[in-house]
């Protein structure tokens, strides 16, 4: 049995943030943000009399005259169009409502759903009676987001690479950290697909050898997956882990910029705080090295 | 605690566990990183915090004093009160955070009940009519799995920091004794030697396969849980480094889930168990250890402050 501890362990790894960005400033609840004269108050900010005061810690952002502070912990906030990976809670009438790490609850139709092989028509009766052997309570889904208006966030899952979740794991990163990219679903060539939802979390699973095989979650693969995709796939989740402790934007070149620094080290150690923070700052020299 | 997993997430976690490849990474007999502080909190007389993986705990001991008629016949146990905050685990909400907390407390209590625990708790028997009660509090602050073998941590941990002073007694009418602190009480605190305080290993199985130190999704999947508590015997330095079969005890053996065991499965679960809790032991005497051979810090508030900034 291996165990190992030790006491708190300092950050080694420091790193320096480049303030380019003028109208980035950094606020915590109780800071002034500006005075009432020039700006009206937006999101996390409120009146204190002649000033305006952030209510959240996050980035001061200005459009216009409006002030807003963007908090680096809440609640995802849908937007159309944004893929989200959710848990299904409850299997209503015609509808399936879903958690997805928002204020409210995602809402998935039948009608908004494919059936199996992609067929596209009306959902009779039947197949209301039908939406459990689909997706019951407990079932991982992905899908994207049609609209969120006070009702709820409609989903939709029309297209055959969403719908119902197999076989992999599902890690959960603050939604913040999710950067807004063309594609979330990436075929990873060390041999996992990696779908970055939105709203934070984030489906993990072995990558199908017959690239094509998208069913809309329909098919079912049960063959246990080998222990060498098992490796890639947890090595995955923890470069995630790295990447959420050190606060860096998630998406696909970070994501392999990690996992190929990560590979000097055993799957196992990769949970260790030296480690993670040695593969983290690996990940910001190369983003920034990029950047230049 | 029930957070939902799906039926395939369950299928890939049982596979992994068979297979010997955790979600994480980890093989099944390995613990997440664990770090162990003391000190962390003002106004105690012992205090640690325990972090195993995403799971956060604190541990404190408190001394008070009783009285009661004769305490020759009196055995003075270590006292334990767990508290699950809500904000550990949205599945504290409400009385879920009090179930998981009571079935700690009562491990934890039974597993110090009895006469090889800490032989220097006799200290504490000031008089025949006074005596410390120890009292340890333990507030889990984040759950991510495996709480009783942390609390066990951490209260060893605690209570290897715990520093006391044993008063004077000074004999008053009817065979009563008062406390008076006496002259140079500064230089007159004590210490505890945990050699012997319990360790608690919790093992899991699913079907044929063991392993220690679940996160929070595999113990939504697991089959039994058994829960193993040693006591190490006395060190023997000229031992140490030569005789990996150190004796110990067992104060706790509980199966805690609608599960039996073959006589034959039974034997190499409590073999794995024994053994695993001896490494635990180990690696927790090393830290306290290592934490006493650490120069005194000028300031006192450092470590405190420091421990919850980060």
């Amino acid at each position: 049995m291996r165990i190992e501890i030790t006491g708190p362990i300092a950050h080694t790894k420091t790193f320096e943030i480049h303030q380019d960005d003028e109208d980035s400033r950094v606020v915590v609840p109780g800071a002034a943000a500006s005075n009432r004269a020039e700006f009206m108050s937006g999101h996390g900010t409120f009146y204190d009399g002649d000033i305006i005061v952030a209510s959240v810690a996050g980035a001061v952002k200005q459009v216009n005259k409006l002030l807003t502070v963007q908090p680096f912990k809440s609640r995802y906030r849908p937007n159309v169009g944004d893929v989200v990976v959710g848990r299904v809670v409850e299997v209503q009438q015609k509808r399936w409502r879903i958690d997805i790490n928002s204020v409210q609850d995602g809402l998935l139709n039948l009608a908004n759903v494919s059936l199996p092989g992609g067929e596209l028509r009306r959902k009779s009766a039947e197949d209301e009676m039908r939406m459990r052997m689909y997706m019951e309570d407990g079932d991982l889904v992905v899908a994207e987001v049609l609209n969120s208006n006070e009702g709820g966030i409609q989903l939709q899952a029309r297209n055959l690479r969403y719908g119902k979740l197999g076989q992999g794991l599902l890690v959960k990163v603050p939604a913040s950290l999710m950067k807004r990219r063309k594609t979330h679903f990436h075929d990873l060539h060390f041999g996992a697909r990696v779908i970055l939802g939105r709203n934070g979390w984030i489906w993990i699973q072995a990558l199908e050898e017959d690239g094509t095989a998208e069913t809309g979650g329909y098919t079912e693969n049960t063959a246990t997956v080998s222990l060498e995709i098992r490796a890639v796939i947890s090595r995955i989740a923890n470069c995630l882990r790295i990447l959420e402790q050190s606060l860096q934007p998630i998406y696909e070149t970070t994501l392999i910029h990690a996992y190929n620094a990560s590979l000097e080290f055993e799957v196992s150690e990769l949970i260790k705080p030296e480690i993670m923070d040695e593969v983290a700052s690996e990940v910001r020299n190369k983003i920034a090295l990029s950047e230049e | 605690m029930d957070i939902d997993l799906s039926e395939t997430e369950k299928v890939y976690t049982v596979d992994g566990i068979h297979q010997g490849l955790r979600a994480d990474g980890r093989s099944l007999m390995d613990f997440r990183p664990v770090i162990v502080e003391f000190d962390v909190l003002p106004n105690t007389h012992g205090s640690a915090r325990v972090r195993v993986g995403g799971t956060d705990l604190l541990a404190a001991v408190k001394l008070s004093m009783r009285q009661v008629k004769d305490t020759t016949d009196f055995s003075n146990r270590v006292d334990f009160y767990v508290t699950c905050s809500a904000v550990a685990s949205p599945n504290f909400a409400g009385k879920q955070g009090d179930e998981c907390a009571h079935r700690v407390a009562s491990m934890l209590r039974k597993a110090y009940r009895n006469d090889l625990i800490i032989p220097e708790l006799n200290k504490l028997k000031l008089s025949n009519d006074r005596y410390f009660q120890t009292k340890v509090d333990i507030l889990i602050l984040k759950y991510d799995g495996n709480a009783l073998d942390a609390a066990s941590m951490a209260a060893k941990a605690a209570l290897s920091d715990m520093k006391f002073v044993v008063p004077t007694m000074i004999a008053r009418d009817g065979g009563k004794t008062v406390p008076q602190l006496p002259d140079k009480a500064r230089s007159q605190v004590q210490g505890l030697d945990v050699a012997t305080a319990p360790v608690i290993v919790t093992l899991n199985t699913v079907g044929d396969s063991i392993f220690v130190d679940a996160d929070l999704h595999e113990e939504q999947c697991v089959g039994s849980v058994v829960h193993v508590g040693i006591i190490p015997q006395e060190d023997q330095p000229d031992k140490m480094e030569t005789d990996d079969d150190e004796d110990c005890y067992i104060t706790l053996l509980k199966n805690t889930r609608p599960q039996t065991f073959h006589q034959e499965k039974f034997n190499d679960l409590l073999g794995a168990g024994v053994e695993a809790a001896k490494e635990l032991n180990r690696a927790i005497m090393q830290r306290i250890e290592e934490h006493r051979r650490e120069p005194v810090k000028k300031s006192m508030m450092h470590p405190r402050l420091e421990t919850f900034m980060r």
